[in-house]
C-alpha cells in the first residue's frame, strides 16, 4: 500500500545502553560468578571430605563368622543400604575385580536397622546380582563392629593368609565413578602383597 | 529464512528525501534480524534454564536426596546444590533476559551459565560420562545466537573450570591425582573442535541472513520506487483533478457568460454569468439545440450550422456581435469569442465560448451619439443669431437701437453657449471626482433672489409669472454660494423652458426638520410617470420637440442632482402627469443658529450685469492674443471706455510693443504660440518700467490649480474665456481706481 513517507526502517538495535545499568549488571555478574565459584569450591571440598576409616589394622578379626577362602584374595565391603555414594563404590568394585585378574572373594556387609528395608535398597539388589559376592546382614551388626568399619564404602582386602593388604575407599571422591588413584592403590596393594597396609580415604555416609 | 515483518515494516521513518541506500538498508535489516534472533534465543534459554534447574532438582531428589549418618538422615548436599547453586547459576541470566533482552551481556551471561550448569550436572551425577554430553549439547544450543563470541565465552568458562580443577582437584577432572596442561588442552580441544564447526555453521547462517537482508533491501528499494511512482502519479492525478475542478469552478462562477460544449451538442459547463445575463440555466439549455432554439428562435438552424463549423477550428476566433433573446424575452447583444479545447477522453472535440454582454454599451454608445448630435446642434444654435448680429452690426445703416439690440442678442447667445460648456465641464469634473465646493454660510433668501434675478429676463421673455417666496425667518445653509445659485438657476430655467408662455413659476424656501426645503413649482408640461425615476439621469430627455426649441442637451438636471448631493442634500421631482406641471424639491441640511452677521453680503452673481465703473479713463492697455478677432474685440471694447489700447498677436511682438508702449495693464492670453503667456509675463516683469503693470491672464482653463499658477506667476487676475467684456471693463475700472487712489 503506498505510503506517503519514504522507506527507512528503524534500526531496531538497542540504543547505546545507558552506562549506569550496564555497570550495575556487570557488577552483579561479577558477584554472581564469585558466588558460584565459592559455592562450587565448597561443594567440591565436600566432595573430597572423607569419612572415618576402619580401625582394623593388620589381619582378619578373630571371632568373625565370615570364612574367607584360603585360595583367593578376599575383599570385604561395608555399605549403608541408603548411601547415595555407594553406587560409585559398587561400580569401582566391579572394575577392581576386572583389574585384579585373579579370583577375589567378596563379602558385602550391609548395616542393618529396622529403619531400613534392606531388600528394597537398590544397592542390595545390585549386589544380589553378583555371582561371587556374599551379602552379609546382621541384626546386631557384629561383623561391622569386628572389622571396625565406620563409613559406607569402606573396603578391606586380605590375602590368602588373611593378612590385611588394603583398607580404605576405592572412589576418587563422594559418589564419583571412574578411574581414581584410590582404586589404583587398592589394585596395587592386592597385587604386590606388600607387608604395609595401604590406606586410602573412604567417601560415604557414616555407618553409625 | 525470511526477514521478519517487524524488522522490515518497522518504518517509523524520519523524512528522507533521497531514495534509500540499498547497502545501508540491507545492513539495518540484517542488524534488526540479528537482534530478533538474539531475543528469540534469549527467550528459549530462559525456559531451558528453568527446565534444567527443575530437572536437576528432580534428578537429585531421585538419586541422592538424603545423606545418612547411621539412622539419621539429612538433606544431601547435592540436593541443596541443585536447588541453591543451580538456582544461582540460572537466576542471573534469567533476570538479564527479562531486563536486558537481546543485549550482549545477556548472551554472554547465558553462555557462562550454561557451561557452569553443565559442570554442576556432571558433579551431581557423580561424573557420569553421559553427563559430559551436556557440554557439547549446550554449545550447539548457544550456536542459535549466531554469535561466535558467545561460543568463545562458553569455551573460556569450560577451560577455566577445567584448569581450576586441574590445579586444585585434578581427580575431579582427570581421575588422577595430578593434572597437566596437556590434559586441559585436550579437553578444551574437543570443545574447540566442536566450536570450529559451530562457528562455521554460524558464519554460513549469517551469510545467508545478509543475503536475505540484501534481497529484502533491494525489494524494499524497488517497492519504495514503485510507491514513489504511484504516489507521484496519485499527486499528478490529484493536481489534475484539482486543476480541472478549479477550471470548472472558474467557468461556473465566472461573472462573464461562458459555455463549454462538445461536438455532440451537449453543454458541459455553463457559467453563472451566462445565466445572469441570459436567464437560462443548464437545466434550460442542456444541449446546443436548446440554446439556439431559445436564444435565436427563427435563426436557430443557421446559428447551429455556424457553431458546427467552429469545431474545425484550431485557433481562437472572434465571432462578433450577435443578438440573442434572453429568457424574459429581452433582446441582448453579446460579443462572442470561441476557443477550441481539443478533445476530451472520449475523443469528442470541445469548445469554450465566451459572450460579453455589450447591450448596455450599445445603449450607451447610442445615447452618446445622440447626445453628441444634440450637443452639436445646441452649440450651433447660438452661432446663427451671433452671425446675424455681427452682420447687422457691420451694416453702416444700422441705427443705434438696432446695434444695441444685436449686441444684447449676441451677448445672450454667448452666455448661453458659455453656460452649456460650463455645465458640461462641471459634469465631467464631478464624474472624475475633481470638483471642489467652497462652502460657506449662505442665507437662502439671498440665494433665491439671486437665482430669480438671473432668470427673470428669460421668464419675462416667455411672459411667465415668477414668484419668489423667501423663508419667514433667515434660513442658513452651508453651501457653495455659486453652485447653490447654479442649482436654483437650472431648476428655474427648466421650469421656464418647459412651461408654455404665460405660465406660472413659484420659487420658495422654508425650514424643515433640521433641513432647508426649496421648491420650484411650475404649471408647465409636466413629466410622464415613466420618466420620473430617470429624470435626473445624464442625457435623459423628455420631449425632444420642446428641448430642441428651448435648448439643452439633458445634463442640467443631472448636474443639479450631483451638486445637491455634494452638498449633502437630495432633490426629488414630482408631477401629476403630462400637462399638469411639475415640482422639484431640494432639501439641504440647515445650518443651525448661523450668525446672520456672517453673511458675506451680495456677491457678484453670474447673471448680474456689472455696471461700467465710472472711473478715470485713459489707461494704456496692451492686449496680447494670437486670436486676432478676440484681441480686436477686446481692444474695441476697451477703447469705447476711453482706454488707449495696443494689440499684439505673439510673445515677442508683445514684449517689443510693451517696451515702447509701457502699458499700465496687460491682457495676456496664456496659450500663445511659441513663447507662452507665462514667459511673456516673466519678461515683462523684468522690465523695470513694467514692474507695477497690472497683468491679467486670459485663458480657457479655469481650474483652481490654473488660477493658482497664474497667481504664482505674478498675474493679478485670472479670466476664463469667454470673458464678459462688461466684467472686464468694470474690473479695469476698479483696478484703475485702486491704483490712482
Amino acid at each position: 500500500m503506498p505510503h506517503d513517507r519514504p522507506f527507512a526502517p528503524q534500526d531496531l538495535r538497542p540504543k547505546p545502553t545507558r552506562s549506569r545499568p550496564l555497570r550495575i549488571a556487570t557488577a552483579a555478574g561479577a558477584l554472581w560468578l564469585g558466588l558460584i565459584l565459592g559455592w562450587s569450591g565448597f561443594l567440591t571440598a565436600h566432595q573430597f571430605r572423607p569419612g572415618n576409616a576402619s580401625t582394623l589394622q593388620h589381619a582378619w578379626p578373630p571371632g568373625s563368622r565370615l570364612h574367607p577362602r584360603p585360595d583367593a584374595l578376599t575383599a570385604v565391603l561395608f555399605a549403608h543400604p541408603e548411601c547415595p555414594c555407594f553406587s560409585a563404590t559398587l561400580t569401582e568394585t566391579e572394575r577392581l575385580q576386572t583389574l585384579l585378574r585373579e579370583p577375589l572373594q567378596l563379602f558385602v556387609v550391609f548395616e542393618t536397622d529396622p529403619a531400613f528395608d534392606l531388600f528394597a535398597s537398590r544397592h542390595f539388589r545390585r549386589v544380589s546380582a553378583w555371582k561371587n559376592a556374599t551379602i552379609v546382614h546382621e541384626a546386631d551388626n557384629r561383623e561391622v563392629a569386628l572389622f571396625g568399619a565406620q563409613t559406607s564404602g569402606q573396603v578391606l582386602i586380605f590375602d590368602k593368609d588373611r593378612r590385611l593388604l588394603f583398607s580404605g575407599g576405592i572412589t576418587g571422591s563422594r559418589a564419583h565413578e571412574g578411574d581414581n588413584p584410590n582404586l589404583e592403590r587398592a589394585v596395587a596393594a592386592a597385587r604386590s602383597r606388600a607387608p604395609k597396609v595401604v590406606l586410602t580415604p573412604v567417601y560415604g555416609c557414616s555407618l553409625r | 529464512m525470511t526477514m521478519t515483518r517487524a524488522a522490515s515494516s518497522a518504518a517509523a521513518a524520519e523524512k528522507v528525501n533521497a531514495p534509500p541506500d540499498v547497502t545501508a538498508l540491507a545492513e539495518t535489516l540484517f542488524r534488526n534480524e540479528e537482534r530478533q534472533v538474539h531475543i528469540r534465543t534469549d527467550q528459549h534459554f530462559f525456559w531451558l534454564f528453568l527446565v534444567q534447574w527443575l530437572g536437576g532438582i528432580v534428578l537429585c531428589g531421585l538419586v541422592s536426596p538424603v545423606a545418612w549418618q547411621g539412622t539419621t538422615m539429612s538433606i544431601h548436599e547435592h540436593l541443596v546444590a541443585a536447588v541453591g547453586l543451580g538456582g544461582l547459576i540460572v537466576g542471573f541470566p534469567m533476570a538479564l533476559i527479562r531486563l536486558m533482552r537481546g543485549c550482549g551481556l545477556t548472551r554472554h551471561a547465558v553462555a557462562a551459565a550454561q557451561m557452569l550448569f553443565a559442570a554442576l550436572l556432571i558433579h551431581l551425577t557423580g561424573g557420569r560420562l553421559e553427563t559430559h554430553f551436556h557440554v557439547f549439547g549446550s554449545l550447539a544450543f548457544l550456536a542459535f545466537y549466531r554469535d561466535p563470541r558467545v561460543l568463545i565465552t562458553a569455551t573460556v568458562v569450560v577451560g577455566l573450570d577445567h584448569w581450576l580443577r586441574s590445579e586444585f582437584w585434578p581427580e575431579s577432572v582427570f581421575g588422577v591425582s595430578t593434572g597437566s596442561l596437556g590434559r586441559v588442552l585436550e579437553h578444551v580441544g574437543w570443545v574447540a573442535f566442536e566450536n570450529a564447526f559451530l562457528c562455521w555453521s554460524i558464519a554460513l547462517s549469517r551469510r545467508g541472513m545478509r543475503a536475505v537482508a540484501l534481497r529484502q533491501a533491494k525489494l524494499e528499494e524497488a517497492n519504495h520506487r514503485i510507491q514513489e511512482q504511484v504516489l507521484e502519479r496519485q499527486r499528478a492525478e490529484e493536481r489534475l483533478r484539482e486543476s480541472e475542478r478549479q477550471f470548472r469552478t472558474a467557468i461556473a462562477k465566472s461573472p462573464i457568460p461562458v459555455m463549454m460544449y462538445d461536438e455532440g451538442g451537449v453543454v458541459r459547463l455553463l457559467s453563472q454569468g451566462w445565466t445572469a445575463y441570459s436567464g437560462y440555466t443548464l437545466e434550460d439549455i442542456p444541449t446546443l439545440g436548446d440554446w439556439t432554439q431559445k436564444a435565436y428562435n427563427g435563426r436557430s438552424d443557421a446559428v447551429r450550422a455556424h457553431i458546427d463549423q467552429l469545431f474545425s477550428l484550431s485557433e481562437p476566433v472572434h465571432e462578433g456581435e450577435w443578438t440573442i433573446r434572453a429568457k424574459n424575452g429581452e433582446p441582448r447583444v453579446w460579443d462572442f469569442h470561441t476557443v477550441p479545447l481539443g478533445k476530451d477522453g472520449s475523443g469528442k472535440r470541445l469548445l469554450v465560448s465566451k459572450g460579453v454582454d455589450v447591450t448596455e454599451r450599445k445603449d450607451a454608445e447610442r445615447q452618446k451619439n445622440e447626445f453628441l448630435a444634440l450637443l452639436a446642434h445646441e452649440l450651433r444654435n447660438p452661432l446663427a443669431p451671433i452671425c446675424s448680429a455681427l452682420h447687422v452690426l457691420g451694416e453702416p445703416a444700422a441705427d443705434a437701437a438696432t446695434v444695441d439690440q444685436m449686441r444684447q442678442m449676441a451677448e445672450r447667445q454667448v452666455g448661453h453657449m458659455a453656460r452649456l460648456l460650463d455645465d458640461l465641464l462641471d459634469v465631467a469634473r464631478i464624474s472624475q471626482g475633481r470638483f471642489e465646493l467652497r462652502k460657506e454660510a449662505v442665507e437662502l433668501g439671498a440665494a433665491l433672489e439671486g437665482a430669480a434675478g438671473s432668470v427673470r429676463p428669460f421668464c419675462e421673455e416667455r411672459r411667465h409669472e415668477l414668484q419668489v417666496r423667501r423663508p419667514a425667518h433667515p434660513l442658513w445653509v452651508q453651501a457653495d454660494r455659486t453652485r447653490l445659485e447654479q442649482v436654483l438657476t437650472n431648476l428655474l430655467n427648466n421650469a421656464a423652458k418647459y412651461t408654455d408662455p404665460g405660465g406660472q413659476i413659484r420659487l420658495s424656501a422654508e425650514a424643515g426638520a433640521a433641513e432647508a426645503v426649496i421648491r420650484v413649482r411650475d404649471t408647465g408640461i409636466g413629466i410622464a410617470p415613466a420618466m420620473l425615476p430617470r429624470i435626473f439621469e445624464l442625457f435623459v430627455q423628455g420631449e425632444r420637440r420642446l428641448t430642441r426649441s428651448a435648448g439643452g442637451v439633458g445634463i442640467g438636471l443631472s448636474l443639479v442632482k450631483r451638486l445637491v448631493e455634494l452638498h449633502g442634500g437630495r432633490v426629488d421631482a414630482f408631477s401629476p402627469g403630462l400637462g399638469q406641471g411639475s415640482e422639484f424639491v431640494v432639501r439641504l441640511p440647515a445650518l443651525p443658529g448661523a450668525d446672520p452677521g456672517r453673511a458675506m453680503g451680495q456677491a457678484l452673481l453670474a447673471g448680474d450685469q456689472p455696471q461700467a465703473a465710472a472711473g478715470p479713463a485713459g489707461w494704456r492697455v496692451l492686449v496680447v492674443d494670437d486670436n486676432v478677432d478676440a484681441a480686436e474685440g477686446f481692444a474695441a471694447a476697451l477703447r469705447l471706455h476711453g482706454h488707449e489700447v495696443r494689440v499684439a498677436y505673439d510673445g515677442p511682438s508683445a514684449l517689443a510693443l510693451a517696451d515702447h508702449f509701457q502699458p499700465q495693464a496687460v491682457l495676456l492670453d496664456l496659450g500663445l504660440p511659441g513663447m507662452d503667456g507665462y514667459e511673456v509675463a516673466r519678461q515683462l516683469r523684468e522690465n523695470p518700467a513694467l514692474k507695477r503693470a497690472w497683468l491679467a491672464a486670459v485663458t480657457g482653463w479655469g481650474q483652481p490649480e490654473d488660477r493658482q499658477r497664474s497667481k504664482d506667476r505674478g498675474f493679478a487676475c485670472h479670466l476664463v474665456k469667454p470673458v464678459r467684456l462688461a466684467l472686464l471693463v468694470q474690473l479695469l475700472a476698479e483696478v484703475q481706481a485702486g491704483a490712482s487712489g
